[in-house]
């Protein structure tokens, strides 16, 4: 009687090591993509909550297209978290591009420089046009940027320029404006 | 009447509120119905409503973990207070935020299905939360309480019981006001009703009251009630009507009893006048019987109590009453006649009650077998005095009295043929005995003619032989001649004294003459010796014509017929008197020639009644002495003899019978031959009888005539001696036979005789009268029948015919 029973709990042992161990593994590799995971994700969200002009696309099936200006800092994110997505009815493209110049064809450009010139050129490059910039530098908003992520009590928040947004002819849902710090019109006045 | 006052008002008002408490409690529970359904839908519809909205909003929130904002919109349900729990999970169903931060339900870790549910009295589901169509942020879960709709209900409960009570009291109110209306109307009709049964009076009437239906209801009954009324009066007279017709049926049935007991119209007549008078009641009564000759009424009874009117109008029984075309007429064809106001007819007889002070009479016919006989008279002084029941009573009683009248003509009628019945009976034991003593005078004369045969033969031989007899022998010899005469005539009369009646005798020619000599001779003894005893003198005279006609008849009924006449002249004539009988010639109605018998008498004579009846058979004035046959043979015979019957009498006048006969007409020639024929040859001659005597002095008599006579003793020895000589070839020239013998008798002879030599001619001797002595009696075989004693000129003319006749035959 006796062998049977310590059979059966050494399995129940060996198997909740293995369970335990797992979530451990899950849970510390969810921690280190988080940030970049959930940005992707709030890049794909911006999508919903901000309409483009219709001369932005060629016609009504035309993707939307999603650029990475600089270095790609998602890795493989990006590509997860749309692939197979639409919004409106319309398919998600992701693109890298190297500069500004570059990037006019895409609706939505994340801009990853750190260098203020490099900056300053690309949204130039950009400006009155229907793209919807994106960007986690400080002066970014401040630069002519339209939305900025920014860490607040270890979470992302956002940090929105409505002039920008309104000089690129895009409209913003007011709902998006009420999650989102709003950039003074004095500070985002400057060019 | 269960339906008394107050449970009519407790019902009308119970009845009011129990259908408005039903009306509003339906009322309530539809709208409650409607309520629940209503508030369970609306709270759906807001919950529905609060989730998209708090959806909508909730969007940017979850698109960008926005935690302070979606607490922020989810805290704006606190306004609402049916909402108990809610909360957000994000895209991948992890709970993102909930409301209240420390809920009293414990609220789901994973999100479900889209859509809300009532479990547990909660109102609870999950909304998804989209910005865009395709794309999901999250789920929104919301828990309301649904107690608020059972809390609510609470409410109006509440407000319906109140609506209720007050309602019910309204209509409480309201219905004990109104319904007077109803119960006022019906309670007045029963308190009639009951009044009226309670009184058994119909005169009563319902008050008007109301309007509608129950003035309807109230004339109907007032109606009914008049109907009840009028009917309740008929039937009381109705009743009355019974009664008196009761009362008139027992007094028929009193009367029809009475009369029924008696048995002469006269005293059935008192009776049913008497009735009348006292108990219908009648002022005057009468019955009349109907007089069909005269056609008239006669009084035949009037009321013993109606005798002071009856003298008044000059009425008596036995009076005629002529019949008057108005109503006495009719009466006679059978109708009752009625004349309610006799004043206002001008005929005799109403005129005549009319002067008594009668003013109205009935007249009710008595009918039998459909013919009225008599006529019932019933008066009043009052005009229009009877009615209808009345003329219904007298019709009955007219028939009741005319049936008792019909009952008693037949009881007299059977009282009269039951009398006529014993008399016949009587009659006819008489005859029977007369017949027993004729047959036994038949016996006796027989015997007596056979005694004195022999003594009538040899005195006739004496007389006639011996011529040397003494004068004085002679003269007693003559004596001896006439007693034996004489002895044979009493012979042959006490013979035909008894002789039954030959219907089919045949018709002789008849000396009326000699017929008046023999029945004088025969009742001798009845005029002249009986009388003589009572020293009463009859004085017998005979008025005789002297060359009389034969008339044709019989002998026996002529005598018969006569003798009767003689005995009810003497009968007629109890202190003597004068018989007279005559014949003479007459001539009839038709001029013919005839002759008259005629026997008067100078005695009591007959009153009409008695003349017209005095033929009829059993009619009799002579009491038990009497058959009441004597005239009726003596119309029977004068039937029989085609002549006439005349009776003349009255009373104290005696009487006159007169016989008118036909005279014979031709045929009278034949009876007597002359029989101057005395026998010449000589004849061998057979004499058979069982009378010694007899055979002797035949023997002695025929052989001292020349013949050559054998006698013998009884038939059988007869016919051996016929047959022996017949043999030898000496036959007998003639047979003389007795009739009556022991063994064989004179018919067998002859026969005997006839079927040997049927040429031989037979002589039949007989003592038993002149029964064989017609034509048709002649038995067979037999030529002549001689009656004994047998007379000598009578056998030799005889002997002499039938020898003549025997030559003519061999010729």
């Amino acid at each position: 009687m006796k062998s049977p029973l310590n059979k059966g709990a050494s399995k129940l042992w060996l198997g909740s090591c293995v369970i335990l161990a797992s979530l451990i593994a899950s849970v510390a590799g969810a921690l280190a993509t988080s940030e970049y995971q959930l940005k992707a994700v709030f890049l794909f969200n911006f999508a919903q909550f901000v309409e483009w002009p219709e001369a932005a696309f060629d016609d009504a099936t035309d993707e939307l297209k999603i650029c990475v200006l600089g270095e790609d800092p998602f890795g493989t994110e990006l590509e997860a978290v749309m692939e197979g997505e639409r919004i409106g009815g319309r398919p998600i493209g992701i693109e890298r591009v190297p500069a500004g110049e570059t990037a006019a064809h895409c609706h939505l450009v994340y801009v990853n420089q750190n260098a203020e010139s490099d900056l300053r050129q690309t949204l130039q490059a950009l400006n009155g046009k229907p793209v919807l910039t994106v960007g986690e530098t400080e002066a970014f908003t401040a630069s002519g940027g339209i939305i900025r992520f920014f860490t607040e009590d270890n979470k992302v928040r956002l940090r929105i320029n409505p002039r920008a947004a309104e000089q690129s002819h895009l409209r913003l849902s007011s709902k998006l404006l009420r999650s989102s710090q709003i950039v003074a019109k004095e500070n985002g006045s400057a060019p | 009447m269960p339906l008394n006052g107050r449970s009519v008002r407790q019902r009308l008002v119970s009845i009011t509120l129990f259908t408005s408490a039903a009306a509003i409690a339906l009322t309530c529970i539809g709208f409650g119905s409607y309520e629940y359904f209503a508030s369970r839908n609306r709270l759906f519809e807001q919950v529905n409503t609060l989730a998209r909205i708090i959806a909508t909003n909730s969007t940017a929130a979850l698109a960008f973990q926005d935690e302070r904002d979606a607490r922020s919109v989810l805290a704006a349900l606190r306004s609402e207070p049916t909402i108990k729990a809610a909360a957000l999970y994000d895209a991948q169903g992890n709970l993102f935020v909930s409301f209240p931060s420390e809920p009293e339900e414990k609220i789901p870790d994973q999100p479900g299905l889209e859509g809300f549910e009532f479990i547990n009295g909660y109102l609870q589901g999950y909304q998804p939360v989209r910005e865009l169509a395709d794309q999901t942020l999250g789920s929104l879960y919301l828990q309301a309480d649904a107690g608020v709709i059972y809390q609510r209900f609470w409410l109006y409960a509440l407000i319906a019981a109140i609506v209720m009570s007050v309602s019910l009291l309204f209509a409480y109110v309201l219905s004990r006001l109104l319904q007077e209306r109803i119960s006022r109307p019906i309670l007045s009709l029963a308190d009639t009703a009951r009044a009226i049964s309670q009184r058994a009076d119909f005169t009563v009437r319902a008050p008007d009251v109301g309007d509608g239906e129950f003035a309807i209801l109230t004339s109907a009954f007032n109606q009914m009630l008049g109907r009840i009324e009028v009917q309740n009066t008929a039937l009381k007279d109705n009743e009355s009507r019974l009664q008196t017709q009761l009362a008139r049926l027992d007094l028929l049935q009193r009367t029809t009893r009475a009369i029924g007991e008696r048995q002469d119209l006269h005293s059935i007549f008192q009776v049913i006048l008497r009735n009348l008078e006292d108990n219908l009641p009648i002022d005057f009564g009468c019955v009349c019987l109907f007089e069909p000759e005269l056609k008239k009424l006669t009084i035949e009874t009037i009321g013993a109590r109606s005798a002071a009117k009856a003298r008044e109008m000059q009425l008596e029984p036995g009076a005629l009453l002529p019949v008057d075309e108005n109503g006495l007429s009719r009466c006679l064809r059978g109708v009752l006649v009625y004349e309610p106001n006799v004043s206002e007819v001008s005929f005799a007889f109403p005129q005549r009650l009319a002067s008594a002070g009668l003013l109205s009479f009935v007249a009710a016919p008595l009918i039998v077998e459909s013919k009225v006989f008599g006529v019932l008279i019933a008066a009043r002084h009052k005009a229009n005095a009877f009615v209808s029941a009345d003329c219904e009573f007298l019709r009955q009683l007219s028939e009741h009295v005319a049936l008792a009248s019909h009952q008693t003509q037949l009881y007299l009628d059977l009282q009269k043929a039951y009398d006529n019945l014993r008399l016949s009976q009587q009659t006819i034991l008489q005859q029977e005995r007369l017949r027993a003593l004729g047959q036994m005078a038949s016996g006796v004369a027989h015997d007596i003619n056979n005694a004195i045969s022999p003594i009538a033969l040899y005195t006739e031989s004496l007389l006639e032989h011996e011529t040397n007899l003494s004068e004085r022998a002679r003269g007693y010899l003559r004596t001896i001649q006439r007693a034996i005469t004489d002895v044979a005539q009493t012979v042959t009369r006490m013979r035909e004294f008894y002789r039954q009646r030959d219907q089919e005798a045949s018709l002789m020619p008849v000396d009326l003459n000699e017929m008046v000599d023999q029945a004088l001779n025969l009742t001798r003894a009845r005029w002249s010796d009986m009388t003589q005893e009572r020293g009463i003198v009859i004085d017998v005279r005979t008025e005789l014509a002297g060359e009389l006609p034969k008339i044709l008849g019989t002998e026996s009924d002529i005598r018969d017929a006569l003798t009767n006449l003689v005995f009810n002249a003497v009968d007629a004539m109890p202190n003597g008197g004068t018989l007279t009988v005559c014949t003479k010639e007459t001539f009839d109605t038709d001029g013919r020639l005839g002759v008259a018998l005629e026997v008067a008498d100078t005695g009591t004579g007959m009153d009409e009644e008695t003349r017209r009846r005095c033929i009829e058979p059993f009619f009799t004035t002579k009491g038990e002495r009497g058959t009441g046959m004597g005239l009726a043979m003596v119309y029977g015979m004068a039937k029989r003899h085609g002549a006439q019957i005349e009776i003349h009498s009255a009373v104290g006048q005696g009487t006159t019978i007169r016989l008118r006969f036909l005279i014979a007409q031709g045929g009278a020639e034949h009876a007597i031959t002359p029989s101057l024929l005395v026998a010449a040859t000589r004849q061998r001659l057979l004499v058979v009888d069982d009378d010694p005597l007899l055979r002797e002095a035949l023997f002695r008599i025929l052989e001292s005539d020349g013949h050559e006579v054998t006698t013998m003793d009884g038939g059988q020895a007869g016919i051996d001696a016929f047959n022996e000589a017949y043999r030898a070839g000496q036959p007998f020239d003639a047979v003389m036979t007795d009739l009556g013998m022991p063994y064989v008798d004179g018919r067998s002879v002859a026969a005997a005789v006839k079927k040997l030599s049927p040429r031989t001619p037979v002589i039949l001797l007989t003592g038993w009268g002149q029964r064989l002595n017609t034509e048709q009696s002649v038995p067979a075989h037999v030529d002549v029948v001689l009656s004994k004693p047998p007379k000598l000129p009578e056998l030799r003319r005889t002997l002499a015919q039938l020898q003549m006749a025997a030559h003519e035959q061999r010729a």
